[in-house]
């Protein structure tokens, strides 16, 4: 590919869904690379919080409150950017927000609202961007899709739906604009479960607070893929392996993972906690509590780190050089003891 | 699976989208073996028309105007079905619609216009289905999706994203179902490119009239392909190799696949004729004059067979007539005389042996 992308040092990086999970982690570690953020979220108080937290550091912040699901809102997003630093390098489309519960027990209009968000949040900011960026000397749209985006979960049907969408969307604006050479470089995210504030932002319907099945990844992690894929250009990276086994599998035996998955994904989305009737969700209004927190507060092991990640961020040619590295080391111990000494000693 | 479903003469089916295209097909295909028929469509004057088709020979048919993104709409197909018939035994979504354009010329109006047709309405159809089969013995679900289900394609964005999330809520569902062990059976149908009225029915966003990348399959191979699955209960079906071939290629080897349709996606997907200004497309509503036409019949060549979806559709048996002929084979084999064989078998035991 010949586009070029800056260094993250010298970008003005668009972020929505910025004051919580992901987006925030991404944010953060943004900030510290030395990126100019205009940060996008429906809570205002909170981005004033995250805002006035970066200010100190020296960062250059611009914030907008803004429902991705609203294109009005969206337009905001870029015209502040466009009026406080001229240009948006790279736009991060990060909201989202989840419905759990078996899709015949959800009420439509919550099923419409996930969409909303999610999927047209994404068309939304993608079509901003690249109006912003083309004749403008291009730069990274990078949109969140997920593990689910490769193979649906129950419980979380329309999630999955809203993932899948974000996918075909990207792809095709992406061959479109390659076609047209507008040096725009698409990428789609699949985090496999982050241990995010998720669920706690999610809706129920489940007789149980919802859960992430493990394994659970920092996400510190998803945030260096989008800070990578804002300076190199990817067409989409798997962060967490189990997301890439999870869309293997469910491409070469998909009844033998729909079998797992009825044994495995209905308890293992749900805690052992009742589903307490106080208990409030993000899917049409911020919660100030689950704000400008990057973690949720389970009890899973979070799991720091993730090699194959890691490989896939390598450029081409170490690619090559570790696969052949590693095909030689199978080759040389998978041959018989006794002829295993290639070289005599 | 354990989900037992009915022959097609027993059954009574409802059909979406029902007066043109696919649904068309699949509607007087299930007519002619005597299938029981709820048909549904936004066209009443095409409705009344083909029920009257239909009567003559025979068919007991109820029909029922409906947009099938209205969820008031696709109850009212419930209750109509429920009330003539008592029952529903399969419930086919297959109403749809497509835009060609490129994804930044597309007003968004019209990308939720698709989506409430494409994807609502199999929510919509898929629920309501349930609704009616969870207690009643159950019965198969169908839902229309696409080639585009696993891959996306250039000038069709929404398309593509609407038969994704089509594919992601019916595998969602499905697991569901199993687990409740509802008797229900959840079929996604992933057609290739079908010589249907689709490409005049889309919304056109080009200069040139859309077309169908090659090859360009027949409607009856789908309409087969649903009609097998009201009766067997299956995962999904891909209708035409090239649909399964497609998908192969992209999950295996995504950057080539991108590379290739930049090549040739943006140039298959338009004719040579400039797209009138008078032009009509039935994405908001039905256009008369497109509607109870099985095909277009623009394409040069259709694919009338379609061997991959046949041997699909009968894998298990033909798995298990391979496998019983090299039982059979290696049985005649072994049985043979032990000296000529001896030697070598012995030697590749001992090597077997060595490995483990």
């Amino acid at each position: 590919m010949s586009i070029k992308l800056k260094t993250l040092n010298e970008q003005v990086m668009v972020i929505t869904g910025a004051t919580s999970g992901i987006g925030l982690a991404t944010a953060r570690m943004a900030a510290e690379g030395g990126a100019h953020l205009v940060l996008a979220a429906r809570d205002g108080d909170a981005l004033d919080t995250l805002a006035h937290e970066m200010r100190q550091r020296g960062v250059e912040v611009a914030t907008v409150t803004a429902d991705v699901g609203n294109p009005a809102d969206v337009a905001r997003i870029s015209q502040v950017a466009m009026e406080r630093f001229g240009r948006v390098d790279t736009w991060v489309n990060n909201a989202g927000v989840s419905v759990y519960g078996r899709n015949e027990d959800i009420a439509l209009e919550d099923m419409r609202k996930v969409m909303q968000t999610n999927f047209w949040g994404v068309v939304h900011g993608s079509l901003e961007a690249v109006k912003l960026m083309k004749g403008r000397g291009g730069g990274a749209l990078i949109n969140l899709g997920s593990e689910v985006s490769d193979r649906a979960v129950p419980l979380q049907g329309t999630y999955s739906a809203s993932k899948h969408a974000i996918k075909a969307f990207t792809e095709s604006l992406r061959m479109e604009l390659d076609k047209e050479d507008a040096g725009i470089s698409l990428t789609v995210i699949k985090p496999a479960a982050i241990a995010t504030p998720f669920p706690s932002h999610a809706k129920s319907y489940m007789e149980h607070e919802p859960d992430l099945p493990p394994p659970n990844y920092a996400p510190e992690l998803v945030a260096r893929a989008i800070v990578h894929a804002a300076q190199v250009p990817e067409r989409d990276l798997y962060v967490g392996g189990h997301s890439k086994v999870t869309s293997l599998a469910g491409y070469l035996m998909p009844r033998a993972l729909d079998r797992f998955m009825a044994r495995t994904m209905f308890s293992q989305q749900q805690s052992d906690r009742p589903n307490s009737s106080a208990r409030r969700d993000s899917l049409y209004t911020p919660v100030a509590e689950h704000e400008l927190r990057q973690r949720n507060n389970s009890e899973h092991r979070v799991v720091e780190r993730s090699p194959y990640t890691s490989f896939e961020m390598r450029s081409a040619s170490t690619k090559t050089v570790l696969l052949g590295g590693a095909l030689l080391a199978a080759w040389a111990l998978t041959r018989r003891p006794w002829e295993r000494r290639v070289w005599p000693a | 699976m354990s989900v037992q479903l009915r022959k097609i003469n027993e059954q009574v089916m409802v059909i979406t989208g029902a007066t043109s295209g696919i649904g068309l097909t699949t509607a007087r295909m299930a007519a002619e073996q005597c299938a029981k028929l709820v048909l549904a469509a936004r066209s009443a004057e095409a409705l009344d028309q083909l029920a009257s088709e239909l009567r003559r020979t025979g068919t007991q048919v109820a029909t029922v105007v409906a947009d099938v993104g209205k969820p008031a709409d696709v109850e009212r197909i419930g209750q109509a079905a429920m009330e003539r018939f008592g029952r529903i035994d399969t419930w086919v979504n297959n109403a749809g619609i497509s835009i060609f354009g490129r994804n930044e010329d597309v007003a968004l109006e019209d990308m939720q216009r698709l989506f409430d047709t494409n994807y609502w309405g199999v929510v919509h159809g898929s629920l309501e289905a349930v609704k009616h089969m969870k207690t009643r013995g159950g019965g198969a679900i169908i839902n229309l999706g696409s080639e585009l289900s696993d891959v996306s394609i250039p000038l069709q964005g929404i398309y593509a994203a609407s038969k994704h999330a089509v594919k992601a809520f019916t595998d969602s569902l499905r697991i569901e179902l199993e687990k409740d062990k509802a008797p229900i059976a959840v079929t996604l149908i992933k057609p290739a490119a079908i010589d249907t009225m689709f490409v005049a029915h889309a919304k056109n966003y080009m200069d040139k009239e859309p077309a169908l990348p090659p090859p360009v399959y027949a409607p009856e191979l789908v309409a087969k392909s649903i009609l097998y699955a009201a009766q067997h209960p299956k995962r999904d079906v891909f209708v035409g190799g090239a649909a399964k071939a497609f998908s192969v290629g992209n999950f295996a080897m995504p950057s080539m696949v991108d590379r290739m349709m930049r090549a040739t996606m943006f140039k298959q997907q338009q004719t040579d004729i400039p797209s009138s200004p008078n032009r009509r497309d039935a994405l908001h509503a039905p256009n008369p004059q497109h509607e109870l036409r099985e095909r277009q019949g623009i394409s040069e060549h259709v694919v009338e067979t379609c061997p991959y979806t046949a041997l699909s559709l009968r894998k298990g048996k033909v798995v298990g007539v391979l496998l019983g002929a090299g039982a059979l084979f290696a049985a005649w084999k072994l049985a043979g005389p032990v000296t000529r064989t001896s030697a070598s078998r012995t030697w590749s035991s001992n090597r077997l042996r060595q490995a483990l």
